[in-house]
C-alpha cells in the first residue's frame, strides 16, 4: 500500500509514466476478475483497459488513506456491472435461452487441467453476477466483508447473505 | 452436533481454532466439502492479461512504454559497451605508461616541435611561392626578369667555355 501511494504521488505530480508499476501490479487480478464476470476475453481486455484509464484520469481524486487495490476494484466492478446491464438489455432473449445445465467453458477452464478445478470454475460461471463477484472478491482477492461492501456499494449484511448463498450453491453443486 | 458456520471454517483455515475444534469437525461432511471448496477457491488458477495489454493501454493513455525485453537488451548493450570502453581504456593506459620515460617524453616533444616547425616553414614557403607566382603575373616584371636571367645565362655559358681553356682571361670582364 505504501509503495502504491509512492507511485500515485508521483503520477499526481505529473510523472505520468509512473502509472506503469501500478498497472503491472494489478493488471492480472483485475483482468481475471473481469474475465470471470463477463466470460469473454475480448470484452475483459477492453473493460480492464477502460478501468485503468478511468483510474488514471481520476487519480487526482484518490485519497491515500484508502487502498488503491480496493479503489481499482471499485472502478472495475462498477464498469463491469454497467457493461453487463447494457449487454443484458441488448441480448435479453439470448440470455434466456442459455442452457443452465450445460456448463459454460470459459478461456480459463481451457487452461485448467484438474477436473475438480474445472468443475468449480464452471460452477462459478453459473452463479448470478452478484454472487460471483462476492465469491471472487472474498476468496480470490481475499478482501474483507467491509471492503467488498464498499466496492460493491451494498450494506455489509447484504454481502454476507450473498456470500453465504454463493458458498451454499457452490458447495452443493460441487458435492453432486 | 453443533452447526458449523462458514466463519468457523474460515477461522479454522486461518489457524484460529478458538471457536472450533478441528478433530470434532473432521467427521462432519459439510465441513469436509466446505474445506475443499475454500481450498480450491483459493488455489483457483488465474489467467494473466494478454501480452500486448500493457502496450495498448499505454498507447491509449499516451504514456511511453518500453517492454521488458527491450529494457533488458538496452541494459545488456550498455553494459557490454561500457565494459569494452573500460577494458580498452585500461589496456591503452597500460601500454602508454609502459612506453613513457623521461627521455621518450622529451624526444616526443622535440619531434612534435620539429614537425610543427616544418609545417610552419612549409606554410611560409607556400606564401613566398605565391608571391613569386603573383609577381610573374606582371608582364613588365616578367620581361625584366627574363632579360636579366638571359644575360646571366649568357655570362654563365661564357664562363663555362672559358673554364674549359687552361687559362681564364679575367681581363675580358
Amino acid at each position: 500500500m505504501k509503495e502504491d501511494n509512492y507511485w500515485i504521488r508521483r503520477v499526481k505530480n505529473g510523472k505520468r509514466n509512473d502509472f506503469s508499476p501500478l498497472v503491472k501490479r494489478y493488471k492480472d487480478s483485475i483482468f481475471y476478475f473481469i474475465l470471470k464476470m463477463v466470460q469473454n476475453e475480448e470484452d475483459a481486455v477492453d473493460l480492464t483497459q477502460e478501468s485503468f484509464i478511468k483510474a488514471f484520469n481520476k487519480i487526482s481524486k484518490f485519497k491515500e488513506e484508502y487502498s488503491f487495490k480496493n479503489w481499482l476494484f471499485t472502478i472495475a466492478s462498477h464498469h463491469t456491472i454497467d457493461f453487463l446491464r447494457k449487454k443484458k438489455q441488448l441480448k435479453e432473449t439470448d440470455l434466456l435461452e442459455i442452457d443452465i445445465d450445460r456448463p459454460y467453458v470459459s478461456p480459463i477452464d481451457a487452461v485448467i487441467k484438474d477436473e475438480r478445478m474445472k468443475k468449480l470454475s464452471c460452477e462459478i460461471n453459473l452463479l448470478p453476477e452478484n454472487y460471483r463477484m462476492v465469491i471472487l472478491l472474498k476468496h480470490k482477492e481475499e478482501l474483507k466483508i467491509e471492503e467488498i461492501s464498499e466496492i460493491m456499494g451494498v450494506p455489509h449484511g447484504t454481502v454476507k447473505v450473498w456470500l453465504h448463498r454463493a458458498r451454499e450453491q457452490l458447495r452443493k453443486r460441487m458435492a453432486k | 452436533m453443533k452447526k458449523r458456520s462458514y466463519k468457523d471454517i474460515e477461522d479454522y483455515l486461518e489457524g484460529e481454532k478458538r471457536s472450533i475444534e478441528g478433530d470434532a469437525m473432521e467427521g462432519d461432511k459439510k465441513f469436509k466439502e466446505t474445506l475443499e471448496l475454500f481450498t480450491m477457491l483459493k488455489s483457483l488458477p488465474g489467467k494473466p492479461a494478454p501480452r500486448d495489454f500493457e502496450r495498448n493501454l499505454y498507447k491509449r493513455l499516451g504514456i511511453s512504454y518500453v517492454p521488458v525485453y527491450r529494457k533488458v537488451l538496452i541494459l545488456a548493450g550498455l553494459s557490454i559497451f561500457s565494459t569494452l570502453v573500460y577494458l580498452t581504456g585500461r589496456a591503452s593506459l597500460r601500454f602508454v605508461s609502459s612506453k613513457i620515460t623521461l627521455t621518450t617524453v622529451s624526444q616526443f616533444f622535440s619531434q612534435v616541435y620539429t614537425k610543427l616547425a616544418q609545417a610552419v616553414s612549409l606554410v611560409k614557403v607556400g606564401g613566398h611561392l605565391k608571391d613569386i607566382v603573383l609577381a610573374f603575373t606582371n608582364p613588365w616584371l616578367f620581361v625584366a626578369v627574363a632579360f636579366v636571367s638571359s644575360i646571366l645565362m649568357l655570362m654563365l655559358i661564357g664562363l663555362s667555355q672559358e673554364a674549359k681553356k687552361k687559362t681564364v682571361l679575367l681581363r675580358r670582364f
